[in-house]
């Protein structure tokens, strides 16, 4: 495998749902790549797809009422969706981590911190076929608290979580997605309220650990000041499919999905020239989405045209579109 | 000041801190510890801060949650303290909380309730249909929403009826607890859009509280910052956001993710916050916040610092402000 390679490489990646209405089409075909230690971002409105995408990926999505009908997910060369289920398995619970950041669900308040910790090792020993003593494994969990910069493990790895504060938890929730020793890392991002300090102080704190661990990292949120201040590359998605893609930085300068721009707008600025006009409509219906691209319906600059959906266009190098608006003849 | 709605003055909490078996009381948490704030009529005053500095307490006492250890709330010029919980004064100040799904019972039609309040205020039952159906039409949803349930409604809806629940029994101000933290860009920005077109169609005023400071200086007329049980600094949405004056304020707002460079540019250059916010059962001596402040100095210690006005509308609690403490310290930088 050469190392230029993504660690992961999602490719047209499609998945339906049962449900009473009928089949519900979600991922409309999603393409993303993570290359090697790098921070890439997905960003996108509530149910446009973000978590289904990464549930496929980490391989939790239930099947039924699920369905993936096509695509394919490389992580590091192999075919996650082909191989069999108990590699898949041993790699789910090693090579990659996922973060939800939401110390509610993933912090247990009846059990002490090491406790909980302890557990995640020795799953993720039992995945891997090893097997260590206790006192190994809290060699290994006092080390990763150490990773996320709490400085009194021995106290913090007796403590129930309600004894600690709401950013000592966020980092525990880290450290337990790191016991494993991951390549990619996967963070989930729920829309609750983090105050800016702490939530600066957390992603400092990824930031540093993609750098110094050489980890991979793929941030899911809808936040799009945290993806411009934490990622190198972002994924716009609307609708089941990446309607964007780019260089966080060339993103942000030169926005160019009509999407992406609209969605920009509604983000109040710092300067004090917020408006507060929205997007028109509401995110289509999955089981009778619309023809062609599934923003025309809330698109200003819809025609004809988006009833026939558009390919990725490259705007820039590294750069694409999903809009007919940056077909290059339409340039000439 | 007589045209002020609403004023807090020296408005405390204090919450006792228990242990053991016998539950015996070992300390106190001084969550609000004598916070001042006026509220003029169809005024919009942000509350910020980190998490745990007494935002919510503030919120909780003013609709009546919560009754305050110490101080006065007087509105309309009236003393209200001791009416807090009242029937009556619950008609005037309403409140909307952060999550839509769980401030709706999931078993109660969006009529219902709407029905709610009007029924608790004794709002005579012949008019209700009516009412429900201007509700509806103020927050900008069809009619025909009255029969559904919360399930059928997305997030956005959902705070839109707890908004017209509000809004029913005609209130003068409504405390919103981070009304838009649940919902999307796009949504929040129409949520807000309807909260600015009804104060300025009523006349009411809000109390609001968020995380999101950029919302906080587009939306907010005046803002103060709160840290740990006390305000830090205040003043109107331009004095705090264009002239921070307090560290614990330049701070903050160091730490705000943007979307431009051009935004980038109005964030203070001071480095960020570093350590945790104290336990409030435990507060530093002198200035709660010197334990954090880059500026720190002797004077910081020992004496708790005052509101240095800075201007009519501005005001500051630093030692930095004072020239005859400060004079050998560093001064801040706007
Ligand atoms: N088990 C399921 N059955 C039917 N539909 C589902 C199921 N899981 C997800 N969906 C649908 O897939 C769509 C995408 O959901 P997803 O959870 O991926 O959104 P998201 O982008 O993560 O949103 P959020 O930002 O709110 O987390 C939604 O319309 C959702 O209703
Ligand atoms: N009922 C209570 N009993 C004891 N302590 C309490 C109680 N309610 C709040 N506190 C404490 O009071 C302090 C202030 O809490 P409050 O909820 O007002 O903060 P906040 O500024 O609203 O924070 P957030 O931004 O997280 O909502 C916290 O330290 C909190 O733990
Ligand atoms: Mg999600
Ligand atoms: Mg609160």
């Amino acid at each position: 495998m050469p190392d230029d390679a993504p660690l992961l490489s999602v490719r047209d990646l499609r998945v339906s749902f049962r449900t009473f209405d009928g089949q519900a089409d979600v991922l409309q075909g999603v393409n993303l790549d993570v290359p090697r230690g790098t921070r890439v971002g997905l960003v996108g409105e509530s149910g446009c797809g973000k978590s289904v995408t990464m549930k496929t990926i980490m391989g939790t999505l239930a099947t039924p009422p699920a369905r993936v009908t096509h695509g394919q997910i490389m992580f590091d060369g192999q075919d996650l969706l082909t191989m069999p289920a108990a590699r898949r398995n041993r790699l789910k619970g090693t090579d990659m981590s996922m973060v939800f950041q939401d110390p509610t669900t993933s912090l247990n308040p009846v059990f002490r911190v090491g406790h909980q910790m302890e557990d995640i090792v020795r799953w993720s020993d039992r995945r891997r076929g090893i097997q260590r003593n206790h006192k190994a494994r809290k060699a290994r969990v006092l080390e990763v608290l150490e990773m996320v910069r709490l400085a009194d493990g021995e106290r913090i790895y007796d403590a129930f979580p309600i004894q600690l504060s709401g950013g000592m938890r966020q980092r525990i929730i880290i450290g337990m997605a790191l016991l494993n020793e991951p390549r990619l890392l996967i963070a989930d991002e729920p829309g609750t309220a983090l105050d800016v300090t702490t939530q600066d102080e957390i992603l400092r704190l990824m930031d540093d650990l993609v750098r110094e661990e050489g980890l991979s990292l793929l941030m899911i949120t809808h936040n799009l000041g945290v993806v411009r201040q934490m990622t190198d590359h972002v994924y716009v998605m609307y609708a089941g499919s990446v309607v964007e893609d780019s260089p966080t930085a060339e993103l942000f300068d030169n926005p160019s999905h009509p999407y992406t721009k609209a969605l920009l707008a509604c983000v109040p600025k710092l300067d004090g020239t917020a408006t507060y006009e929205g997007i028109g409509g509401s995110l289509p219906d999955y089981t009778d989405p619309p023809a062609g691209c599934r923003f025309h319906p809330r698109c200003p600059h819809a025609t004809d045209r988006c009833l026939t959906r558009p390919p990725a266009f490259t705007v820039r190098p590294g750069h694409t579109a999903a809009c007919w608006l940056h077909e290059p003849e339409a340039h000439a | 000041m007589s045209g002020n709605l609403l004023e807090l003055n020296q408005l405390s909490k204090r919450f006792p801190v228990r242990k053991g078996l016998f539950q015996r009381v070992v300390g106190h948490v001084n969550a609000v510890d004598g916070v001042d704030l006026t509220i003029g009529r169809g005024e919009i005053v942000g509350l910020a801060g980190e998490s745990g500095s007494g935002k919510s307490t503030v919120a909780r006492m003013i609709v009546g949650l919560l009754t305050p250890t110490e101080g006065t709330v007087t509105f309309d010029g009236e003393d209200v303290s001791k009416q807090l919980g009242t029937l009556a004064f619950k008609r005037r100040v309403q409140m909307v909380f952060q999550n839509p799904g769980s401030s709706l019972n999931p078993r109660r039609s969006v009529a219902d309730a709407l029905k709610v309040p009007l029924r608790v205020h004794g709002v005579p039952s012949s008019t209700w249909a009516e009412r429900i159906r201007s509700l509806l039409e103020m927050v900008e949803l069809p009619a025909t929403f009255a029969q559904k349930y919360p399930h059928e409604l997305s997030g956005g809806q959902k705070q839109r009826v707890a908004i017209a629940r509000a809004l029913a029994v005609q209130p003068e101000l409504i405390v919103l607890d981070e009304p838009t933290s649940a919902l999307d860009v796009s949504v929040q920005a129409k949520v807000i859009e309807l909260l600015l077109r009804i104060r300025d169609e009523l006349d009411l005023a809000y109390l609001f509280i968020s995380h999101d400071l950029s919302l906080m200086r587009n939306f907010s007329d005046r803002v103060g910052v709160m840290y740990l049980g006390k305000l830090a600094e205040m003043g109107t949405s331009d004095d705090l956001f264009l002239r921070p004056q307090h560290p614990y304020t330049q701070g903050l707002l160091a730490s705000i993710p943007v979307v431009s460079e051009a935004e980038e540019a109005l964030k203070p250059t001071q480095r960020h916050l570093k350590g945790e916010i104290p336990s409030p059962a435990n507060v530093p001596s002198g200035c709660r916040f010197r334990t954090r402040c880059p500026h720190a100095f002797d004077a910081c210690r020992e004496v708790a610092p005052t509101f240095h006005e800075l201007s009519a509308t501005h005001a500051s609690r630093c030692h930095l402000h004072d020239p005859a403490l400060a004079g050998s310290a560093e001064p801040t930088k706007a």
